[in-house]
């Protein structure tokens, strides 16, 4: 994206905002200024629940720089919002061949630079993991279901380091960007996708177009998170559980793609107990040996398979039928782990 | 875009100056080769580090060598390509250079500026951040070869989805520079000749701008030695019958900059071109002028035979366009670097 196009993407009508704000000011006496700037941001669409954005704006306002109020900080809510939209349209546009993809060129066509100017409201001893959790805050879409902070700062606090050198700060933004936008973006992508699939199937079966099928599931995101786990010991949300499940599965399965269980079964076997594996620290490697992970999973797999009468099913279907299951695995091997 | 008309290459050298590449062609390469490709990394930087060791400043980087490419015979569906393009972006810390060198062979002119861009802001500051956090959250367990592998793999398909945009005018082309030397590159079958007309040995401007470039010396055999470089790129990648020329050298050093920017014209099998050594420390001297002045100005020399001489005083008239500077043998090469080179 170019500069004038990035400066434009940030433009907000201030004193509009502004007067609506002070209606809203003049109609809410028996509140106090964080609640009516929450009722002002529930009024522009940014979220439903002013709880949750009373919640957030009572820890950010002690973030900001001196020379900015509780109210500039609102403003940049809306702003995000404004710049998440530009951010779609080029989303929608754009043909990349995997999300990963799709992360990668919208942080550095969008969100560099928005990182960039973002900090200059900020105290410069906000800690990283504050502002991925602000990124995850600033950039989730309306409908997302909630935005409880500190569920979002402990997730972002396992995650992303501050890291000093000397005393001095290291820049690590774009970990930092990209723990607090990746999930974000993927998920815009997966929708994005599954709109342009919709088109993609009335037009293959138009053409009888055969379409290339992956060969591998990737698993990064279930062995950092297993690695995190084996390090911290900390509690693993279930939206990451969840997250990396997802991932790995959208990997391999796409969409308008019909497969049979048994072409898939052998490499999905192998490649899960490969990054549950990698991700296990020395200690548990001797006790969760690869042979031991391998049963394990396809034991999982087969009551599966019994319980279900062998099919041909699409890639998204397949996701939803395996996702259960494999968090479900994931989950209880977590949970064993340090028995 | 058909693979077989693309060439991507990605590579990263650290502190420790190991090489880590990503590659990707249409059909599989064999490792004599792989090994043969990783190298051009290297020889596409020594120029620099030859810089660095003649003038004792360690900060000169090649930014990007463009060329476009012409074919002197039938080609084949494989050899289509319009582009080559190599960028690096170099990056220091404590005084260690890391580089990450990138060779795009394209059917396409592409949006050179995107992808530099994605390269420097985001692809090699990813690596520099992502080894530090790793390091810091994994510890001993953290293997740097798988690291670099994923990151080179992220920085390839980044690069590769940038493809195929359309190039666009950007406010630095249109920046004024000031041209402190032309060289002018004569090949034919009987004749390879090469000539640099800069200032008199004499003339102060000649030691002012010394420390603008990374030497006459270095300017001097620049051309010719990147043409090479490609030509040799090329051959590794079975591309036989097309042939570079350089378009544009750019390096920079702090806030220096030196564009090189050549035209070239084919007559009967001669091959002549003229490029000038630009710098961007005078812009507000009245003999600046934008790229589009030298590009129409050599042009006019190329396509309608206006005189060299007089075309030479009116880009800058401190040049001697009546002193040549031969660089065809080690010996005039030696020349250079005792006379220009050396302060009065």
């Amino acid at each position: 994206m170019e500069k004038k196009n990035f400066e434009h993407a940030l433009k907000i009508d201030k004193k509009r905002l502004l007067s609506y704000y002070e209606r809203i000011k003049s109609q809410s006496n028996s509140l106090t200024p964080v609640e009516i700037i929450a009722e002002f941001l529930v009024n522009q669409s940014i979220r439903n629940s002013t709880l949750e954005v009373v919640e957030i704006i009572n820890y950010y306002k002690s973030k900001i720089i001196n020379e900015k109020q509780v109210l500039d900080l609102a403003f940049e809510w809306i702003r995000a919002h404004q710049f998440r939209s530009e951010y779609k349209k080029h989303l929608i546009k754009e043909q990349y061949t995997d999300y990963h993809t799709a992360i990668d060129d919208c942080i550095s066509l969008f969100f560099l630079e928005y990182d960039e100017y973002i900090r200059n409201i900020f105290k410069k001893d906000m800690k990283e993991f504050e502002f991925s959790a602000l990124y995850e805050i600033f950039f989730s879409p309306f409908d997302k279901d909630s935005l409880w902070l500190n569920e979002i700062l402990e997730k972002n606090k396992v995650n992303v380091p501050t890291i000093f050198y000397n005393n001095k700060k290291i820049n690590t933004n774009l970990f930092t960007i990209r723990s607090g936008l990746s999930e974000i973006i993927q998920n815009d992508y997966n929708e994005v996708a599954v709109s342009k699939s919709k088109n993609l199937t009335r037009t293959m079966r138009q053409k009888n177009f055969i379409h290339p099928k992956k060969t591998i599931f990737d698993g990064t995101m279930i062995e950092r998170l297993i690695k995190f786990y084996c390090f911290n010991k900390n509690k693993i949300q279930k939206r990451e559980l969840e997250m990396s499940i997802e991932q790995f599965l959208s990997s391999y399965f796409q969409i308008g793609v019909i497969y049979r269980f048994e072409e898939f079964e052998e490499t999905l076997i192998k490649n899960l107990v490969d990054h549950i594996y990698s991700g296990l620290t020395e200690e548990f490697k001797n006790i969760k040996t690869i042979e031991t992970l391998k049963s394990d999973i396809f034991s999982t797999l087969s009551q599966y398979k019994s319980s279900n009468k062998i099919k041909k099913l699409d890639g998204s279907a397949w996701i939803k039928d395996l996702k259960n299951i494999l968090e479900h695995f994931l989950n209880e091997f977590l949970k064993t782990l340090f028995n | 875009m058909q693979d077989k008309n693309l060439i991507l290459c990605l590579f990263y050298s650290d502190e420790e100056k190991r090489v880590f590449d990503k590659i990707k062609y249409y059909e599989p390469l064999s490792n004599e080769r792989k090994s043969m490709i990783r190298t051009l990394s290297l020889k596409f930087l020594g120029p620099l580090l030859l810089a660095e060791g003649l003038i004792k400043e360690k900060e000169w980087t090649l930014n990007r060598v463009e060329s476009t490419l012409t074919s002197y015979k039938k080609i084949t569906e494989s050899e289509i390509i319009q582009s080559f393009i190599c960028l690096n972006s170099s990056k220091f810390s404590d005084g260690i250079r890391t580089n990450l060198f990138t060779i795009i062979g394209s059917p396409y002119t592409e949006d050179i500026n995107l992808i530099y861009y994605k390269l420097i802001k985001y692809i090699h500051p990813s690596i520099l951040q992502g080894k530090i956090v790793n390091e810091s959250i994994n510890r001993n367990e953290f293997n740097f070869n798988n690291f670099i592998d994923v990151e080179l793999t992220r920085g390839i398909n980044l690069i590769e989805h940038s493809l195929g945009s359309a190039r666009k005018m950007y406010w630095n082309e249109k920046q004024n520079y000031y041209c402190i030397g032309i060289i002018e590159r004569i090949d034919s079958e009987d004749l390879k000749v090469s000539n640099l007309y800069t200032f008199d040995s004499d003339n102060p401007l000649k030691d002012k701008y010394r420390s603008s470039i990374p030497s006459y010396y270095v300017m001097a055999i620049l051309p010719d030695y990147y043409e090479d470089r490609i030509v040799e790129a090329l051959r590794l990648f079975n591309k036989m019958n097309i042939h570079p020329s350089i378009r544009l050298i750019d390096l920079s050093c702090k806030n220096k900059k030196v564009l090189y920017l050549e035209e070239f014209s084919i007559n009967n099998d001669e091959k002549k071109s003229y490029g000038m050594i630009l710098i961007n420390n005078e812009i507000n001297s009245k003999d600046s002028n934008d790229l589009i002045f030298y590009k129409q100005k050599i042009r006019l020399i190329l396509d309608k035979n206006k005189n060299f001489e007089e075309t030479l005083i009116e880009i800058n008239p401190n040049i001697n366009p009546f002193k040549k500077w031969n660089l065809n043998s080690q010996i005039s090469l030696s020349k250079i670097q005792s006379v220009l080179d050396v302060k009065n």
